[in-house]
C-alpha cells in the first residue's frame, strides 16, 4: 500500500444560489487546488468527483455531466456517492486510487448547485424515503432531525440553549472564512428566538442550502516530492453505512458514525482519539449533529459534548477546537462540496494556512468527518503532518 | 494488474424483458445470496467492502445506496454507490483489495427498469439542460446522428449494420439468459420501423431486468481458502469527452483507452489473445465501431460479427440479452466466468480460457470500461 498525500487545495465561495453552471463551480475548485499544488491537468492521472442527490439539478448521471469540468476527460474518471457523507468520502475514494498503486496522482473534486430545484432543495429530500413506509407520511428530512435532536436531548437531558452554543460559535468562526454564506455574529437568544421549523429545530438550528464546489490533490509517496516539500499524509479512512429502517435504532447516538472512526483510527493506529487528534471537523448540518458527531467520532464521551462545548474547549482557542472552518452552519451547506470543505479546511490547518482561522494550538493531526444517507453512514478521513 | 485479484463468486437472478414477482430489493437480496453461496462466503464476517452501480433516476429514489445495505448483509459495513458501469464498480473494488481495505469485496449492479414508466424521459434528463435538451434531442436522436457520422467515416453500409442486428439475435437464441434472441432477415431489420434515422428499431437493445453481484478476492485469500478464481488481469475505465459537436466517429476514444489500458496491465498485445470478447452493442453500429477501436479492421469486424469469430458476444449482446443499465458490464463479466467454468448453458463455447470484455454507459456519455479476465490456475 502506498502512502498518499495532500499537496494542494481550493474551494469556490459558497452562495444560495451562484450564476455558474454545475460543471463551471467544478472547473472553478480543481483550478485552484491544481494550482495550489503547481500542478497541471496533464499531471492529473485520475479523478473522482462527489455530488449528492441528481434531483438537485434535475439531471439524470450527474456525474457524467460534471466530467469535463472537473478535469475527468480522457483519463480515469468516476463518481462516488453516499448522499451527505459524499463529501468526506471523495479524498476517501482519491484515496484510495492512489494508494491501491494503480495512479501516482488523483483529483478529488466535490460540487453540488442545490438552487436548480424550486421552490426549495428541500423537495428532492422527498424522494430520499421508503416509498412504500415513509414517503405517504409527507415526511421531510427536517422531520427526521427533529426527532434525532428530541431524543439526544431527553437521553442526555440536555437543554437547547446548551446546543445552540454549537451554532454561535461556528457562525461566529465563519466570520474568518472568505467563502462563508452566513458568517454571523448572533447569540445563544438570537438562536432560540428564531423562526420554529420543525420543534426543537429552529431556523438557525440549520444550515443553510448552498452551491459550491471544493477540491483536493493527492499525490502517491513517490513522486510527493515533486510536488512540494509540505505534504500532509492522509493516515486513515473509514466509511460505514448502517441499516435503511433507521426507525429501528436509538436515535441518541451514531454507531454508524463511531465504526467508521474506528476503521480509519485503526488505520492510523489512533488507539486514544481525545489526545491524538489535535482538531476536528466534524458535520454540523444542524447544531445538535455537531454533538452528535463530537461523540460518535470517540472524542467525547457519550452526553460529554454539551459540557465541552459549554466549557470554551471546542472553540478555536480551546484544547480540542471543532470546527474552526465555521462548519456548515457558517460557511454553508453544499452536500458534497461541504463536506470537501472540511477536508481541505484539515489541509490548510495543519499546513498553516488558514489564516485568521487558524488555530491557536500547536497542530499535527486532525479529522473530518460527513454523515448521510438516512441517520445511516459515516465518512472519516485522518491527516497527519 | 499486480498483486493479482481474481473472481470467486457470481450470482444472478432475472434476465427477462420484466420481472414482476421480485422488487429491486428483492432482486439484489437473491443474487447477492446466490453469489455468497457461489464463493462460499458469509458477507457479515468475510466481506470487507460492499460496492452498488446504480443511478437515482433509474431506481425513483435519491440516495440509492440507502436501501442497498440489507438486502446485501452490508449493513454496518464499508458500502457505497459507484454511479457507474458494474465493470467500474468492480475497478473500485479492485482498489479496496489492493489498498489493503478489504480481503474481500462484493460490487453489485441490476437494472429493474420495467419499472420506469417513463424511460425516455429518464433518458433525457441526462442530456446538457442548456445546449441539449433546449433543441429537443434525446439520446436515440444523438445515435442517429452518430450512427449517420460512423457509417460516412467507415465505409459500413445499412446492410452492413442490419446484418450486426441479424448475428447477435441469432446467436441469443442460444443464451438461456436472453430475452431478445430472434431469427430475423436482414430486410426485415433494413425497413423496420425508424427511430432517427438512420436508426431503426431493431438498431437498438431492448431493456431487461436482472440482478447481478460479483464477489472479488486478493490472490492471497483465494490460495488461503482453497477457492476456484477468474482472474482480473487487466481492468480499465476512462472517458472521452462528453460533447458530441466534432470529434471522431469511426473509433471511440473512452473503448480504445480502456482496451489498450487493460491489456498493457495484462501484458496482452494481440485480441487473438482473449477466446471470447464481450463487446458493447447498445446499438447494432456501435459492436462495429467498438471492435474498430480494439484495431480490428473493417472486413474482419464484419466477419466476427456473422460468424461469432474469436468467441465474439456468446451472449447474444445487449441486442440479443437486452439492455441491463449499469449491469451490462457485470453481464459481460458474467458470461465470461460462466464460459470459462463450463456453465454458460446452449452457448457455451469450446475454449473458453481468457475473455476480453468492454462496455459503454450509453448516451449521452463518453465514458467505457475493458475488462481482461483469465481461467485461474
Amino acid at each position: 500500500m502506498k502512502r498518499v498525500a495532500v499537496v494542494g487545495a481550493g474551494m469556490t465561495k459558497f452562495r444560495r444560489r451562484v450564476l455558474e453552471t454545475g460543471r463551471e463551480l467544478a472547473f472553478e475548485a480543481s483550478r485552484m487546488a491544481l494550482d495550489s499544488s503547481e500542478m497541471e491537468i496533464k499531471d492529473v492521472e485520475s479523478v473522482v468527483l462527489g455530488t449528492a442527490p441528481d434531483a438537485f439539478d434535475g439531471i439524470h448521471m450527474k456525474g457524467e455531466y460534471l466530467m469535463d469540468g472537473a478535469g475527468g476527460t480522457n483519463r480515469p474518471y468516476s463518481r462516488v456517492y453516499v448522499g451527505g457523507g459524499t463529501g468526506v468520502f471523495v479524498p476517501v475514494s482519491a484515496w484510495w486510487h492512489v494508494a491501491s498503486g494503480m495512479f501516482d496522482t488523483c483529483l478529488a473534486v466535490a460540487e453540488e448547485k442545490m438552487s436548480p430545484l424550486h421552490p426549495h432543495p428541500q423537495y428532492a429530500f422527498w424522494s430520499i424515503f421508503d416509498h412504500t413506509l415513509e414517503r405517504p407520511l409527507g415526511v421531510t428530512l427536517l422531520w427526521i432531525f427533529s426527532l434525532e435532536m428530541r431524543r439526544y436531548m431527553a437521553v442526555h437531558k440536555v437543554k437547547e440553549e446548551e446546543i445552540a452554543l454549537v451554532s454561535v460559535k461556528n457562525k461566529g468562526n465563519a466570520m474568518d472564512h472568505p467563502c462563508a454564506q452566513l458568517p454571523a455574529r448572533i447569540t445563544v437568544d438570537d438562536v432560540m428566538q428564531s423562526e420554529p421549523i420543525c420543534l426543537p429545530v429552529k431556523r438557525l438550528d440549520v444550515s443553510p442550502t448552498s452551491d459550491g464546489a471544493a477540491a483536493l490533490m493527492l499525490v502517491s509517496e513517490d513522486v510527493v516530492r515533486k510536488y512540494t516539500d509540505d505534504p500532509v499524509w492522509i493516515d486513515g479512512v473509514g466509511w460505514n453505512v448502517d441499516s435503511q429502517y433507521w426507525t429501528n435504532r436509538d436515535l441518541f447516538y451514531p454507531r454508524y458514525v463511531e465504526q467508521a472512526a474506528r476503521m480509519a483510527y485503526n488505520m492510523a493506529k489512533i488507539d486514544n482519539p481525545k489526545k491524538q487528534i489535535d482538531f476536528a471537523e466534524v458535520y454540523d448540518p444542524f447544531d445538535y449533529k455537531e454533538l452528535h458527531h463530537m461523540e460518535g467520532m470517540l472524542l467525547a464521551d457519550k452526553g460529554e459534548a454539551p459540557r465541552l462545548t459549554r466549557e470554551g474547549v471546542t472553540q478555536r482557542d480551546g484544547d480540542m477546537p471543532i470546527n474552526p472552518s465555521g462548519g456548515l452552519l457558517g460557511v454553508g451547506n453544499p452536500i458534497a462540496a461541504a463536506g470537501m470543505m472540511k477536508a481541505c479546511e484539515l489541509f490548510w490547518q495543519l499546513r498553516g494556512e488558514a489564516g485568521k482561522r487558524q488555530v491557536k494550538k500547536e497542530v499535527h493531526r486532525a479529522a473530518a468527518q460527513a454523515w448521510g444517507d438516512l441517520l445511516q453512514v459515516g465518512t472519516v478521513i485522518t491527516m497527519k503532518h | 494488474v499486480k498483486d493479482r485479484i481474481g473472481i470467486v463468486g457470481v450470482g444472478y437472478e432475472g434476465f427477462r424483458p420484466a420481472i414482476t414477482d421480485l422488487s429491486a430489493r428483492e432482486l439484489m437480496y437473491v443474487a447477492a445470496s446466490k453469489a455468497f453461496n457461489d464463493a462460499g462466503v458469509n458477507p457479515r464476517k468475510d466481506i470487507g467492502s460492499f460496492i452498488c452501480c446504480t443511478e437515482d433516476f433509474w431506481e425513483g429514489w435519491s440516495i440509492t445506496d440507502e436501501m442497498v445495505p440489507d438486502q446485501v448483509g452490508g449493513a454496518r459495513k464499508p458500502l457505497c454507490t459507484i454511479p457507474a458501469d458494474g465493470i467500474i464498480g468492480m475497478g473500485h473494488a479492485v482498489m479496496h483489495i489492493r489498498s489493503g481495505i478489504a480481503d474481500v469485496a462484493a460490487v453489485e449492479a441490476h437494472s429493474k427498469v420495467a419499472d420506469v414508466l417513463d424511460k425516455p424521459r429518464v433518458e433525457n434528463l441526462s442530456l446538457d439542460p442548456q445546449f441539449h435538451r433546449v433543441i429537443g434531442a434525446n439520446i436515440d436522436v444523438l445515435a442517429g446522428l452518430e450512427m449517420s457520422a460512423f457509417m460516412k467515416a467507415s465505409g459500413f453500409d445499412r446492410e452492413d449494420v442490419s446484418r450486426v442486428v441479424k448475428a447477435e439475435k441469432e446467436r441469443a437464441l442460444k443464451n438461456p439468459r436472453a430475452s431478445y434472441g430472434a431469427r430475423l432477415e436482414t430486410s426485415e431489420i433494413d425497413q423496420a420501423e425508424p427511430i432517427a434515422d438512420p436508426l431503426r428499431k431493431y438498431d437498438h437493445a431492448d431493456f431487461a431486468e436482472a440482478g447481478i453481484v460479483i464477489v472479488m478476492a486478493s490472490e492471497k485469500w483465494i490460495r488461503h481458502n482453497k477457492r476456484e478464481a477468474v482472474f482480473i488481469d487487466g481492468l480499465a475505465w476512462r472517458s472521452s469527452t462528453p460533447w458530441f459537436e466534432g470529434g471522431i466517429t469511426e473509433t471511440a476514444r473512452y473503448a480504445k483507452d480502456s482496451f489498450d489500458a487493460a491489456s498493457k496491465q495484462a501484458g496482452v498485445k494481440k485480441l487473438d489473445s482473449f477466446d471470447i470478447l464481450e463487446v458493447d452493442d447498445t446499438y447494432s453500429f456501435k459492436l462495429l465501431q467498438h471492435l474498430l477501436s480494439l484495431g480490428i479492421g473493417k472486413k474482419e469486424a464484419l466477419k466476427m460479427v456473422e460468424e461469432g469469430e474469436r468467441g465474439l458476444n456468446p451472449s447474444g449482446g445487449s441486442l440479443g440479452t437486452g439492455y441491463l443499465i449499469e449491469a451490462n458490464g457485470s453481464h459481460k463479466v458474467l458470461e465470461s466466468v460462466l464460459q470459462m467454468r463450463g456453465q454458460a448453458g446452449g452457448n457455451q463455447l469450446k475454449k473458453a480460457k481468457s475473455a476480453l470484455a468492454v462496455v459503454w454507459r450509453g448516451n449521452p456519455t463518453g465514458t467505457g470500461a475493458a475488462i481482461a479476465l483469465s481461467k485461474g490456475s
